[in-house]
């Protein structure tokens, strides 16, 4: 199978690594020191299981590697306009593209009853709507702890790495069991579900839970939700994002908000949004947070303690240059 | 009129103009850049009615200026045990000093009254030192209104159109000391009155800082940016509705409209200080400004919820940056 990782920073290059361990016929797209430290040394990823190396075919230029059976984007969402782009001749006329990204993605909307409702804070004058097409879309969504410690090389040590996939209409296609199978051949997780939808609140949940609270401590969650003041505001963000998911339809189930913070509150980890600012790159802040308050709203669905903590932490990131004013 | 002002940075700086202007005989303890920069060139403080160019006195040693009429303490609160300890060459018999702070002061309960009257203040005065050291009888008490910045070594630039100080003594006396000094900072064209009740004043521009300083620590921007979402905005006027009640239930009521407090600082684009010591990397006065007045409320059942989870954020935030250890 003719796979391309589109994007091959730190879950990219995972994913990456994982196929070609799996058998596949990999290519990534990837840019700067990353893509010549790939060209010259390879890939090499520093998992739970071991090391993995692989020397997937490697540019910054997507005409180089041709049409693909299957292209999985792992960017950023504020770079998927440039994705857009780019991504026209990795496309042949039956190419499945999975988009394993933060947030609230640009097709949510799109083989449910709301089809036709657009987002378009996650995707400017439906560019990759128009680039891609809901046809070729399959929703994704990603857990693993990975970062790039230096150009070619990732860590990523979380023992539980999964990437979960599923069509827009649910359907259990076999483009969908292919992609999924290709992962888990190479001994990450790779999951086909019915509702991608669902998945795609739960790691909201996870997001928004810490995420706005962590970048205004400036610390990890461990740090963050060590005051019992900010512990009770993560409870209630969870529990508003758990009513926004139930009004959309996806209760997120079998876990409570006490839960979950409890859990998150023993992880030494910094939010990559918290990473993304610290260290200077655009910040996910329109499909992470904007978004899914924006749904809320629609939905009429109060979510007073997200709606304080994403002010604050909008303004932080405009003010540190990663992130446009949209409300200017 | 011997004075000396201790820790001559913006306020420190823009009092000391203001006094040598005046006529006063003015001496202030600084370091680094700043000292140097006063030796050499003297002190320049730019405000909107005047630019003030002033050669006091300056030096690093209190043992080098010897005893004063009054001293004017104006370091942030986390360096008064140090302040303490340094000023005792400056201090005779009689010598006032005047603590021109933000937040609680450690001399809030001296004089107070009530079954409070003694009470310290740890989040002001961690061990006791400046009481011990200093002591109620010379406490007066200094509330400043200016938004100034230290532009560079030697120079003040202030940013509001109007500045003013209070003074006022714990007892609420009018005394002769408080009334020379007001007379010496008016001589100098900087308003400034003793009040019967300083602290209501205390209390009064307490609330400033609560409604500006951890919503701007969180955005690091100024108050006008992040003022800008009405979302911030309409939570800081909560903050400073939650304050007003601590003062009440402090028994310091304070008038004024919540929303026009909020949108008055709204309408500037200054920094508060707090932010401004967490960009320039200095100890950040957390406890004084914001732990103390949330202590006060859970002390007397006032619920403040907003300003708890802001003041959380905020000192994880200052912890993180070096700046503020939790107690």
């Amino acid at each position: 199978m003719k796979l391309c990782v589109y994007g091959a920073g730190a879950i990219g290059g995972h994913v990456a690594a994982r196929l070609a361990k799996g058998g596949a016929e990999v290519s990534v797209v990837a840019r700067g020191p990353h893509l010549a430290a790939i060209q010259a040394e390879g890939l090499t990823v520093h998992a739970a299981d071991g090391v993995l190396h692989c020397r997937p075919r490697a540019s910054a230029d997507p005409a180089e590697l041709g049409p693909q059976d299957a292209v999985i984007v792992t960017t950023k969402v504020t770079a998927l306009p440039a994705v857009a782009a780019g991504i026209a001749p990795l496309l042949g006329p039956e190419t499945a593209v999975a988009f394993v990204t933060n947030g609230i993605p640009w097709w949510y909307f799109d083989r449910t009853p709301q089809e036709g409702q657009r987002l378009p804070l996650v995707d400017p004058d439906d560019a990759i709507r128009r680039a891609v097409g809901v046809e070729r879309t399959l929703g994704g969504v990603v857990y693993s702890a990975a970062t790039v410690v230096r150009p070619g090389v990732i860590d990523s040590l979380a023992p539980d790495s999964r990437v979960i996939l599923g069509e827009l209409d649910g359907r259990m296609s076999p483009r969908l069991v292919a992609i999924t199978e290709a992962i888990a051949a190479g001994g990450m997780g790779g999951v086909a579900v019915p509702d991608i939808r669902a998945q795609v609140w739960a790691k909201l949940l996870g997001n928004l839970m810490n995420g706005p609270l962590c970048l205004l401590a400036r610390a990890t969650m461990q740090d963050t939700l060590a005051s019992p003041v900010v512990r009770d505001a993560a409870i209630a963000a969870a529990r508003e994002v758990m009513a926004v998911a139930a009004a959309y339809g996806y209760p997120i189930t079998g876990t409570t908000p006490e839960d979950r913070i409890a859990r998150s509150s023993k992880i030494g980890h910094r939010p990559s949004i918290l990473q993304d600012m610290e260290a200077g790159r655009p910040m996910e802040i329109d499909a992470m947070f904007t978004v899914p308050l924006q749904l809320a709203r629609a939905a009429g669905v109060p979510t007073p303690c997200l709606d304080l903590t994403i002010a604050l932490a909008t303004r932080a990131a405009i003010g540190a240059g990663l992130h446009k004013d949209t409300a200017a | 009129m011997r004075l000396c002002i201790f820790g001559a940075g913006a306020i420190g700086g823009n009092l000391a103009g203001r006094l040598v202007k005046g006529g006063a005989e003015v001496s202030v303890v600084a370091r680094g850049a700043q000292l140097a920069a006063i030796r050499e060139r003297g002190l320049t403080v730019r405000a909107a009615d005047d630019v003030i160019e002033a050669r006091p006195r300056a030096s690093d040693d209190p043992a080098a200026l010897g005893p004063q009429d009054a001293v004017l303490v104006c370091t942030k609160v986390p360096a008064h045990p140090a302040a303490a300890r340094a000023i005792r060459p400056l201090l005779g018999p009689e010598t006032p000093v005047v603590f021109v702070t933000n937040g609680i002061p450690w001399w809030y309960f001296a004089k107070h009254g009530g079954a409070e009257d003694g009470a310290r203040v740890p989040e002001a005065d961690p061990d006791g030192v400046v009481w011990d050291l200093v002591g109620p009888e010379r406490a007066v008490g200094g509330v400043i209104y200016s938004a100034c910045n230290v532009a560079e070594p030697g120079v003040i630039e202030v940013s509001s159109k109007t500045s003013k100080l209070i003074l006022g003594e714990p007892d609420g006396s009018r005394s002769a000391r408080a009334v020379a000094l007001a007379e010496a900072f008016k001589a100098g064209g900087l308003p400034c009155s003793v009040s019967a009740d300083i602290r209501t004043e205390v209390w009064g521009k307490l609330l400033n800082n609560l409604s500006n300083g951890p919503a701007c620590v969180l955005t690091r921007r100024n108050m006008r940016d992040t003022f800008t979402d009405p979302v911030i905005r309409d939570a800081c006027v909560e903050v400073v509705r939650e304050g007003l009640a601590i003062a009440a239930a402090m028994g310091r009521p304070v008038g004024g409209a919540p929303e026009e407090r909020v949108d008055l600082s709204a309408s500037i684009a200054h920094k508060p200080s707090i932010l401004q010591d967490l960009e320039a990397g200095r100890p950040m006065e957390v406890d004084a400004l914001f732990q103390a007045p949330l202590r006060l409320a859970r002390e007397r059942g006032v619920p403040a919820p907003t300003l708890g989870l802001l003041v959380a954020l905020m000192a994880q935030a200052a912890e993180a940056a070096g700046l503020y250890r939790r107690a």
